[in-house]
Formats: C-alpha cells, sequence, structure tokens
C-alpha cells in the first residue's frame, strides 16, 4: 500500500515565493478547475471564463507575498478569481460583443445520446428538452447576484464560507439568494407552463 | 418526464445550474499560465485600455471646455474673507505697462490683506489644467509727446492816433 505525501497549499505557496515556478504550477493544477468554473458561473462563456482563469493566475502569482494566510489559499484565490471575472463581465467589450454577436454556444446540445439511452420516448425527451431550456432562460433571467449564488452553489466545488468570501457577503445573505433564485425560477416556469401540474 | 412534485423541479433546476458551470479548462491551462507568468505579460483584458482612452477623452474634454469659457468671459475667482477682514482682490490683472513709458503704479492693496482667506471654486481644477498663457505683446500705446506750446508773436501794430478834431460851434456861424 502506498501513501500519497500531498504538498499542503501553504508549503507550495512558500516555495513559489522563494522562486519555485514548479510550486506555482502545482498550485494552478490543483486549482484550475474550481478557479475555471468560478469565472464559468460568472460569465457563462467557455472562452472568456479560460481567459479569466489565467489572468485570476497571474494575478495571484504577482501577490503571492501579500497572502498572509488567514484564509486558505483556494479561498484567497477564488476571491481573485471572482473580481477578474465580475470586472470583465462588466468590461464594455464585452457588452459589445453580447450585442453584435450571436450567443455563444453554451447552451450546450443536450445529451440526446444519454437521454436516449434512459429509455425515455421522443415525447418525454422532447418535454425534457422544453424544460432544461426554460430553466436555463429562468436562471439567466435573475438578477446577477442571485444567479451567482445559485450557480457557484450548484457547481459543487465550493463551501458556503468559500463562496461568502468570494462574493463579499455574509453566509446568511447567500443562503437566502439561493432560495429566492430557486423560488423565482420555479415561479417562471409555472408561468411559463413547466409546472407539476400539467401532466 | 415532467416533474411530478417540487422537490423533482428543484431538482431539475439544479442540474441545469450544475450544467451551467460545468467543465474543465483546457489540457494546456497550466503550460499556458506559466508561459504567461514567465512572460511577464498581464491580464488580458481591454478594460485597462478602455479606461484609459476613456480619461483621456474626458480630460480633453474638460480643457476644451475650459478653454471656451476663458474666451468667453473673463474668470473671476470666489474668494471668501473673513468677518472684518479688509478686502483686496485676489487674482485682479496686473495694469498693463506702458511700453515706453514710466512704470505703472502696483496695485493698491491694503495692509492686512494676508488674512484673507480665499476658497478657489472646483473650477480651479478645471483651470489648472488649462494649458499656459500665450505671451502676447502689450496693446499699450505709448503716451505722444507733449505737444509744442502754441506761441504767437506779438504783430507790430502800428498806433492809429487820430487827431481830435477842432470843436465846432454851428450857431456861431449862422447855419442854422
Amino acid at each position: 500500500m502506498s501513501t500519497v505525501c500531498v504538498t499542503a497549499d501553504g508549503e507550495l505557496v512558500a516555495r513559489a515565493r522563494e522562486g519555485d515556478p514548479a510550486a506555482f504550477g502545482e498550485l494552478v493544477d490543483r486549482h484550475r478547475t474550481a478557479v475555471y468554473r468560478a469565472a464559468r458561473a460568472a460569465l457563462g462563456s467557455h472562452a472568456d471564463a479560460e481567459d479569466a482563469a489565467q489572468d485570476a493566475f497571474l494575478l495571484a502569482f504577482r501577490r503571492l507575498n501579500s497572502f498572509r494566510g488567514d484564509a486558505s489559499f483556494k479561498t484567497w484565490l477564488l476571491t481573485i478569481t471572482w473580481h477578474q471575472a465580475i470586472n470583465r463581465r462588466r468590461s464594455l467589450t464585452r457588452v459589445w460583443r453580447r450585442i453584435v454577436e450571436p450567443k455563444p454556444d453554451d447552451e450546450a446540445a443536450e445529451p440526446i445520446a444519454a437521454a436516449a439511452a434512459s429509455g425515455s420516448s421522443p415525447e418525454q425527451l422532447v418535454a425534457e428538452d422544453q424544460l432544461r431550456s426554460a430553466i436555463r432562460a429562468a436562471i439567466r433571467g435573475l438578477s446577477p447576484k442571485l444567479r451567482d449564488a445559485l450557480l457557484l452553489v450548484q457547481s459543487g466545488d465550493y463551501t458556503y464560507e468559500e463562496i461568502a468570501a468570494m462574493v463579499g457577503s455574509p453566509i446568511g445573505t447567500i443562503k437566502w439568494r439561493i432560495s429566492e433564485a430557486r423560488r423565482i425560477v420555479k415561479a417562471r416556469l409555472r408561468e411559463g407552463g413547466h409546472d407539476a401540474a400539467r401532466r | 418526464m415532467m416533474p411530478r412534485d417540487d422537490d423533482a423541479i428543484d431538482r431539475a433546476v439544479d442540474a441545469v445550474a450544475r450544467e451551467l458551470t460545468s467543465g474543465e479548462p483546457g489540457s494546456d491551462f497550466r503550460a499556458i499560465v506559466m508561459a504567461r507568468i514567465a512572460r511577464q505579460e498581464g491580464p488580458s483584458s481591454w478594460w485597462p485600455a478602455i479606461v484609459g482612452l476613456a480619461s483621456a477623452a474626458v480630460i480633453l474634454a474638460v480643457v476644451l471646455v475650459a478653454r471656451h469659457d476663458r474666451s468667453v468671459e473673463p474668470r473671476q475667482p470666489l474668494v471668501v474673507v473673513a468677518p472684518g477682514a479688509p478686502m483686496a482682490r485676489v487674482g485682479a490683472a496686473e495694469p498693463i505697462p506702458p511700453r515706453d513709458g514710466p512704470p505703472a503704479p502696483p496695485p493698491t492693496r491694503s495692509p492686512g490683506a494676508a488674512t484673507m482667506t480665499a476658497i478657489e471654486p472646483a473650477a480651479s481644477a478645471v483651470a489648472a489644467l488649462a494649458p499656459p498663457p500665450l505671451s502676447v505683446d502689450s496693446l499699450a500705446v505709448a503716451p505722444l509727446d507733449a505737444p509744442d506750446s502754441i506761441h504767437l508773436e506779438e504783430l507790430p501794430v502800428p498806433s492809429i492816433d487820430i487827431p481830435a478834431l477842432p470843436a465846432a460851434d454851428p450857431i456861431s456861424q449862422g447855419e442854422i
């Protein structure tokens, strides 16, 4: 039986500060998914999320000396990521691109094959597809704060404490936003006829 | 399959929310980040450039407006004087000295002007952005030389003495 020795983030940070690039590279590998998904929650687009994630790591490298260890490295890194993503979301160029370019294909193609493999009838597949589209539209129609909270918690990569630190709000506020977001989405589904009353 | 209860809708909402944040960065993500660090690149964003351009445009607009205002009317800076303090004009234009004449007297300042408190309006920040004043030759006209006095010489006019006529007695001469 072999034991895997995982170097703590703090030790990697210390080595990176001393000029060990491999140590920072290890941190990049360790947290790239969490950073990417946080950016994706804010930006929606895969390309924007990757750019923002890269920028976040660059900024974190430059500010490595300012990391005091009050919070975990992951939380500190995610806070930087969130700020980068929000800045990018507010950028004029992004607004312009949304006006002149068609919506990105982040409305990923439905896993038709997987749905078909479940044995659902074609009518059921169509109904499920319509429901997913309606939910997606309802989530995108939420206010940014409610949508961010819902997406971050549903990604499964962050604790409530991490989310609260990222967005700069108390945990109670985060939980309220998630609850409110779900309520609004369900209300919109009902308005659109996608409720449990219809069979 | 249509949701049969509220929990099912919640599950559907959660599933879609997870889809919206799913995915991974590319396999070369670490290499790209480390390469950018090695090149000491900055964050890839147009935002700083846009902010810089916007700031430059705002400054330019402010300078143009300030120039226009100065050409329209003379600016009088606001002066707030402490109660009881003697008044004096701050920033009053210096009298333009004549080109070739005696120097103009300095503007009179009442004693105690140092106690005055002047508050520049916010426009002084705009004035600070204005370009330096142009150096223009004075338009003062040199005073004319004192004209020569008009002195007329007295013309020699001979006196005209008219001898008195002898007194004549018309009665004694029998002419009545």
